[in-house]
Parts: C-alpha cells; structure tokens; sequence
C-alpha cells in the first residue's frame, strides 16, 4: 500500500460502536425509474453485506458506503433473511435493484448460493433487475451462471468506472482497476446480452471544478462508443461521506462538493454527444452542503430540473433555470486553476 | 525572467520583474486575463490558464498532471503540476510530490509543506516561486511566517513569491513586509460578487456604507449609493483601492516606512497583530538580517504601538549593548538619566543641564551616563549618536506600563552583569526606580521631586554624586582627559559597530580629536583613520583606517579580481562577503588577496551573495596603490 491508501484506510472505522442487525437490510424503498420507453417504479434494496473486499483492502477516496456495511461476517442465511424482510414490502415493481455497498457478484461479499437464491426468486417476479460490481466479478463464468438463473429477466450491472483516465481513477479516487477493465467487464456483459451502467464521478478530490468538467467530457467521449441502446450513463456527483478522504479534506475547506452548474453542464454536453444511450444522475445530498450544490437559494429547482432530465433525456429543460449564482460559478471555474488550491470555494473563501 | 531591487525595506523588496520584453513592478497584482474582469488600464501584469494574446504580460499555467499535455500546454510557463492538500499528513504529501512534474525553470509551484519546498528549491534557481495553498497557509499566522521566512532564507533575494488569494487592501502592506511580492485581485472579485467595498483597511458590506467616502473615479463619476453599483463597478472600485494601497505599500518601502504603516494596517484585524507577532519574535534573525543598521538622518522611527517594541532595530540595539558594549573602565558611579524628546539626547536643554550639575562635581570623569528609555531599556551615553537611539520617538505620559518596566529592569540587570559599578544614583521618577532597582547595592536618589530639570533635583544631583565621590576618596579615582574620554566614546562606537576586537585594533596608538559629535581619529603619523558624521552615528573610515582592521578579515567583502572599481561594486562581482554585514555598515573591500578600500555596504552580507542584481557597496576611499 501506498501512504495514501494507508492514509484513506486509516480513515476507516474497523467496527462499528453499535453492531448492526445481520438480518435486516439496510433499507429499501420505491422510486421513479424509466424501464425502456416508460417511467415505472422501481423497488430498491439495500443488503447489508459484511463489505466491499476493495475497501479491506484500502478504499475509493470518496466512498462512505461501508459505514452501511457490517465490517465483520454476515452468514448466507442472514442475508437471505434480510432479503425477505426486503421483499415484504416489494409491490410488484416492474424493476428491482439490490444494492450492496460494494459487488453483489463479489462471492466474498454474497455467497454463491446467495446470489442464486435472490435471482431465481426475482426472475420469477420482475422484469428488470439491477446489480453492481466492480468489473473484477464479471467473468465468463460469473455471466454463464447469471444466464442459467435468470430465464426471461433483465439484467442491468452497474460498474463505478468514475472516470476514462486511468491516472485521475488510481491516484485521485484509487479505484484500484483501469479503463481496460471496465471495457472488458462491458464486453462480457453485453456478449450475454445484458446491459451496463456506467457510473461516472463528477468531481474527485485533487480536481478543481473546472478539471473535473473537464475530466467527465472527456470520460462521456470515451465511455460512449463501448455502449448501446439498453445500457446507461449515470453522473454520480461526489458527496461527502462520512470517514473518507474527502471529507477529511472538506472538514478543513479543501474540498466543495460540485457545483450543480457544472453538473448542468455536463449533462448538456452528453445530451449533445450521445445517440442511444440513457443518461442518469442521481444527486446524493444534492442541495446540502455535504452534496452537489449551488448557493442553497436554487439547488431545489436546478435538482428537479436535473430530475427531470433524468427521466425526459431532454435538455432543454436547462435552458430555463437560471440564478445569479451563476456567476459565483464562473468565478470558481476561472479563478480556481490560477489560485494553486488557495481557492477550493469562492463561496467560502 | 529576472528582477531588478531598487529598494528594500526590511525583508520587503520594490523593483521591476521583466517578462520577456516588459517590466512588471513589484510588489505588484496578477489580474486574470478574462474578458468578464474587465482588467482595468492600471493593470500592470496578468495570469492565465488560457494562452491569451490580448493581454501581456502575461503568465500563463498550463495543463496539471491530470491531463496530457498538447504543444501548446508545453509552453505554458506553469504545467504537469500537482496541488497537494495542505491538509494531508507529512507522509502522504511526501509520497505525492513525486507525481508533480514541472519543468519549467523561470517558475515553480511550491508545495505548502516546508520540508518537500526545500527539496524543490535545491535543484530549482527559478525566478519565480508560487506558493500553492497559501490561504491555507495564511490561515495559520505561525505556520505562514516560518514558511515565508525559511523558504526566503534559502532563495536568491533576487527571486519572487507569488502568495495567490490572500491580498486584500489591509493584508497587503504585512504581505509585502513578511517577503511576499506579488499577488492576485481574487478579493476584489469575490468581495464584488458578494456586494462588499474595499476601504484602505477593511471591507465593508455596501448596505452598511452611510456615506462613501471614496473618491475613485468610479465613486466620483456616480451619485448611485454603493449599494445600488453594478458589479462592474464595484468591481472597479474594489481594483482601485487594492492598487491605491499597492502604490503606498511601493512608496513606503521607498521611504523606509513600509513598518509604520503595516503597524497602522493591522490593527483591525487580530489575526494580522499575531502574524506581525510572530514575525518579530520567532524569525527575528531573518527580519533583522534585512534591517540597516544606519538610517537617512531625517527618519525617526516612531514607537507607537506595542508591536514597535519588537523591532529588529531595537532588539539588535540591546542586544549589542549587552554584548559588545562595555563601559570605560574610569567610569565608576552609574547615573541612570531619563531620556530626552530630542536626539541626540545631549543636543536637548534637559540633558545638557544634567551635564552641567555632573561638571560640577569633583570627578566629572568617573560618573557613567546612561539613559533610561522604552523602548530601548539602556542608552550609555557613547551610544547615543548610533541609531535607533539617535532617532525614536514615543508617547510619554510620564506613566510607565508594565511590560516597560519589566523590560527595562531585564536590561538593567543584563547590563550591570557586564559593568561593574561602587555606585548607583538615579536621577529617575520614584515611581520607575521602585519597579526597575534589581542591584543589591543602595541606589542613591537625586530627584527631591517629580521633575529632573528643577533646579533642586539639579543641586541634590550635584550633591549626592559629591557625597559618594567624597564617601570613595580612598579609591583612587582619576579623571581621565577630555580626549581620553572622546577616545573611549569612539572606541564603544567602533564596539557596538565592528565589534570590541576590530574596535581595540582600530582605536590602538589612536588620538581622537574634534569637537563633539565630530569626532575624528588620527593615527600617530596625523593620517585621518575615520570619523563620525552626525547623520551615520556610527564610524566612517578612510582608506587608513580600512587598512588598519583589514587583516582581521571581518566586515570584509571580497570581489572578483576581473574588474576595476569605481563607484561601486556590484554584486555580481562579490565573491565572499562576512554575513554579518548589514545595509548600512562600513565594510573594508578586498579585491583578491589584496586589500582595495573601505565603502557603505547596501546589502547585507549573505544578499551580496544571493542576489544577481544591483549595487553591494558604495565605495567611499579607495587605498593609494
């Protein structure tokens, strides 16, 4: 490990002060999402997992998401149990998407026999289903015996490529995989006619607003051509979460999570480039000041119209949110690149 | 890329960068080089991460490490670098540094962490060094000063420092002073944006402004309250106000006044007293390395404010009279004297009364002038002609604070360690004496009430120092002569300026004649050694007198062979120069092995070395061949 990775793992709680229970979920709920031409519900659950095997290992520099996990054993029976809680409350939902908090195709993570059981069970209720993994878990063998277990259902496997520059992905977010990896992952998902959705960051820390526009229209030009028609492009804006590298960084005004300008922009440049492709954001605490935000006066209206887009695919939509923030925005893009970090927020200077 | 000093003032430098074929003043701002700023016509130099033709001169930063980099980006003058959080742990800025890959050598950005700078500033002679993360920096006065000061002492003097973000009309003066030279109108943008106008010492919201007092253009061209300005025009307002305040921060380091007014600048801001705080008393080597030991006869450093204690000029002045000054070994009873509104103390009516009551006493020679003063603590007689001692002012209220006194009889008891005395009087205020006396002796009192020129103090002045002379008789106390005195006078000066060993040299087979304060030495053969001009307060040489100490080899500048010398000697041509000479001070100059004549030094010791620029010593005598 390098003093970095040391430096994000030792961010890291080992265990949390109060154990959580092993056979609830961490949580699960309904949403709005689009299943080819239609706007469906869809219904989300989140497994409790013992943990991503990347982060023991030392971590993404933004991602909390292990605080969800156990950090200890979760047993085959126990996340069967929390799946059933789950699915107590599962209404028919044309779409069903299990998140983990790190690979659901990770056997370390989900047992074999547990993956088996959620897709055999689900391919006989829903239409679509959605996983993620780090593109290590998706394999020749891995796909073949998705394929056997799901009979007549979608499948959607999300894959945090963050970014095309293998540089800014293993030094600014240290994903520990390259660009090379993901296409291949891409390859075998879509040779088993399944689709992808490729996570990208919007703003790693290291970056300046500006670089960070600059760093996601680039990773849009790359990413689009390893893509067809049923697979998705979902802008994930960093947020600050707990116990990670950047909010170690944010805590001590050195780092502004996004603006929604910039987010605005980005889609607007994907919408121009893409042809086929779905384009997504979802804002993690978008409006607040630990996630993608504007001055906290038009944030509602810039997310709904993001929201909006989300689900339209029309820019336009853009055109007509406007604030004086705008501005403040612009300042940040040309003023930041010269003041040599000594300008991480013009809002907060 | 280089610069040219034309004047320094403490560790502040004014001069001219030349970027390519222009000249860019310092201290000076970076305007952004962006239509939307409207940069305005007094903008002087710009920066860039585009490569714009419209304005020049014009730095440009290139693409970081994140990117690749196209020819264009190559030619950027900064590029493939790397900004390190300056929160991050020593360990891990340490292993990120080796990503950064600049190679550009005219500019450099410097990481915030002080150990991985000085590793970057070994290779690296540029000309210009960027402080990354300097609001950061800032944000800690203690850590910035040690970051400024080190990262100085270890540059050329002739480099620049570039601290982005933090100027503001009221941190630009102390910026400047500390060693910072240029900076950026980030302030002014952003205070506009959030409808805020500059004053010289702080930023005030519009809305709070009941009348506007600025008469820029742009205030006296509109009648429009500031609060109903557009952003334009707040902006521009914003720029004229951080330029008037860069044109006076310029003019005082031309008239030696840049520390009077930083005094005057901080005081709004605590955060500023502490960085001002921690310059003066934890870099007190790096600013006093940079402050002349003489100055133009009309300046009076004026100590007003808790701050002006602290000066480097006051500190080296008590620290050479604790350490290079002794007492003539005639004078044996301590008169401790209240100082005088003028300087030198003995030209005022006040003092000059005093030397009358001690003529007439019996031994007028034996009795020991020293002056008690805030800030100084101790002037002995002979040293007051030198500076600071010969040109301070200060409020007197005729009450004394605490942290006076307490320096005073800090000093006091310094100085009695060093001189030994039979006795002490005290022509001083009762209320002084009672906190200030740490001697086991008894001091004898002469003041019979509050005021020291009265003529009863006078008398009893007269009278108590009789008593004790008369008390001592058995002692043998001599008189010395009137030249002897005046010998002994110039040789504490040649002390507190050479040193006692170069002063005893000097001073050896010597007559000093003259009338007071023109004193002159003559060696036995009548030959002029040197003499003391009232404006200097110190010794300065002849060729002769040069000659004399010269083989002692300090204060000594020795040049390149490869040139000769007139008028002065630039600093190019120095090859070794003692570190301890400072502006101001005599230097005896060797050319080669061979000892050429005596001049004023303009720089300091170790600047001759690290500076590429501009005049070292102005020569005064050169020896006859």
């Amino acid at each position: 490990m390098n003093p970095l990775q040391t430096f994000i793992k030792q961010l890291k709680p080992t265990r949390h002060r109060k154990t959580p229970n092993p056979n609830l979920p961490v949580s699960s709920w309904s949403e709005q999402d689009r299943y080819h031409n239609e706007i469906v519900d869809a219904f989300v659950l989140i497994l409790r997992t013992r943990g991503c095997s990347w982060m023991f290992q030392s971590g993404c520099s933004m991602c909390g998401y292990f605080n969800d996990s156990m950090l200890s054993k979760v047993t085959s029976d126990q996340l069967i149990n929390q799946y059933k809680q789950a699915m107590t409350r599962y209404n028919n939902e044309p779409i069903v998407k299990i998140f983990t908090s790190g690979s659901f195709l990770d056997a370390n993570e989900v047992p074999e026999k547990v993956q088996e059981y959620i897709f055999s069970d689900l391919t006989k209720k829903t239409k679509k289903i959605a996983v993620e993994s780090r593109p290590e878990y998706v394999t020749e063998t891995s796909m073949n015996t998705i394929k056997n277990q799901l009979t007549k259902t979608e499948l959607d496997i999300g894959i945090g490529l963050e970014t095309s520059q293998d540089f800014i992905r293993d030094f600014a977010i240290n994903k520990g995989f390259s660009f090379e990896d993901y296409r291949n992952a891409v390859t075998l998902v879509h040779n088993n006619n399944f689709s992808v959705k490729t996570y990208i960051l919007i703003k790693p820390p290291f970056l300046t607003e500006k670089e960070s526009i600059e760093d996601v229209k680039q990773t849009i030009d790359h990413v689009l051509p390893c893509t067809d028609q049923h697979d998705i492009l979902s802008f994930n804006p960093t947020s600050v979460q707990k116990n990670t590298l950047v909010e170690y960084l944010w805590r001590r005004k050195q780092y502004r999570p996004p603006w929604l300008w910039s987010i605005i922009d980005m889609l607007t440049y994907a919408a121009k480039k893409q042809k086929k492709t779905r384009l997504q954001c979802d804002i993690t605490g978008g409006g607040k000041k630990r996630g993608a935000h504007n001055c906290f006066t038009c944030d509602s209206e810039m997310l709904s119209a993001i929201k909006e887009f989300s689900l339209t695919q029309d820019p336009t939509i853009f055109k007509d949110v406007n604030c004086d923030c705008k501005n403040q925005w612009k300042d940040q893009l040309n003023l930041e690149s010269t003041s040599f970090g000594s300008l991480p927020d013009v809002m907060n200077p | 890329m280089n610069f040219q000093c034309i004047a320094t003032d403490g560790p502040s430098q004014t001069g001219f960068l030349q970027i390519k074929n222009e000249k860019v003043k310092t201290p000076g701002f970076l305007f952004p080089a962006e239509e939307s700023y409207h940069p305005p016509s007094f903008a002087e130099c710009f920066i860039s991460s585009s490569t714009t033709k419209k304005y020049s001169p014009l730095i440009t930063v290139g693409k970081n490490i994140f990117f690749k980099q196209n020819q264009q980006d190559q030619k950027t003058d900064i590029n493939n670098h790397l900004v390190i959080p300056d929160a991050l742990p020593e360990s891990v800025k340490d292993y990120l540094q080796q990503f950064d890959r600049q190679q550009n050598k005219n500019i450099i950005m410097l990481s915030s962490d002080p150990t991985i700078a000085s590793q970057r500033i070994k290779t690296n002679e540029s000309a210009l060094f960027i402080i990354s993360n300097a609001t950061q920096l800032f944000d800690n006065p203690k850590k910035f000063i040690t970051y400024i000061a080190s990262l100085r002492e270890q540059i050329n003097y002739d480099a620049l420092l570039y601290t982005p973000s933090i100027a503001t009309p009221e941190t630009l003066g102390i910026l400047t002073y500390i060693g910072c030279d240029l900076f950026d109108v980030t302030s002014a943008i952003i205070a506009a944006r959030n409808q805020q106008f500059f004053l010289p010492q702080t930023i005030i919201e519009t809305k709070k402004i009941v009348e506007n007092p600025c008469h820029c253009p742009v205030c006296s061209q509109t009648k429009k309250h500031p609060s109903n300005f557009s952003f334009d025009q707040l902006l521009h307002h914003n720029y004229f106000m951080l330029h008037q305040e860069l044109q006076i921060v310029r003019n005082a380091i031309k008239n030696n006044q840049l520390r009077d007014l930083i005094e005057q600048r901080i005081r709004f801001s605590p955060q500023l007293v502490t960085l001002l705080r921690h310059l003066d008393e934890s870099e007190y080597d790096y600013v006093e390395k940079r402050t002349p030991v003489s100055m133009p006869e009309s300046y009076i450093l004026n100590a007003t404010s808790r701050e002006s204690g602290n000066r480097a000029e006051i500190k080296r002045f008590q620290h050479r009279v604790n350490s290079r000054y002794q007492k003539p070994k005639e004078k044996k009873i301590l008169l401790l004297l209240p100082c005088s509104a003028r300087k030198p103390y003995s030209f005022s009516k006040s003092h000059q009364r005093f030397q009358r009551a001690i003529s007439k006493t019996k031994l007028p020679g034996v009795i020991h002038e020293v002056i008690v003063t805030s800030p100084l603590g101790l002037v002995p007689r002979e040293l007051e002609l030198t500076y600071p001692a010969s040109s301070y002012d200060i409020s007197v209220t005729g009450k004394w604070y605490e942290d006076e006194k307490l320096m005073i009889q800090q000093q006091l008891t310094t100085f009695l360690s060093n001189n030994t005395y039979d006795a002490i009087v005290s022509h001083l205020p009762k209320t002084l004496v009672q906190q200030i006396k740490t001697s086991e002796k008894p001091w004898h009192f002469s003041l019979t009430d509050n005021k020291a020129t009265s003529k009863k103090s006078l008398q009893s002045l007269t009278a108590i120092l009789n008593q004790i002379l008369d008390r001592k008789q058995d002692q043998d106390y001599t008189s010395p002569s009137k030249s002897h005195q005046k010998k002994q006078q110039v040789h504490e000066i040649a002390a507190y300026q050479f040193g006692r060993t170069l002063a005893t040299t000097l001073l050896k087979n010597s007559i000093v004649k003259g009338k007071y304060p023109y004193l002159k030495i003559f060696n036995e053969n009548n030959q002029q050694l040197g003499m003391i001009p009232d404006q200097r307060g110190l010794i300065s040489l002849t060729a002769e007198g040069g000659n004399k100490i010269s083989h002692l080899s300090k204060y000594t500048v020795t040049i390149d062979t490869g040139f000769t010398v007139k008028g002065s000697i630039l600093s190019p041509g120095v090859i070794t120069a003692d570190p301890s000479i400072r502006r101001g001070d005599d230097v005896l100059v060797n050319q080669g092995e061979n000892f050429l004549g005596v001049g004023v030094a303009t720089m300091n010791g170790s600047e001759m070395k690290k500076r590429s620029y501009g005049e070292a010593v102005n020569m005064r005598h050169k020896i006859k061949q």
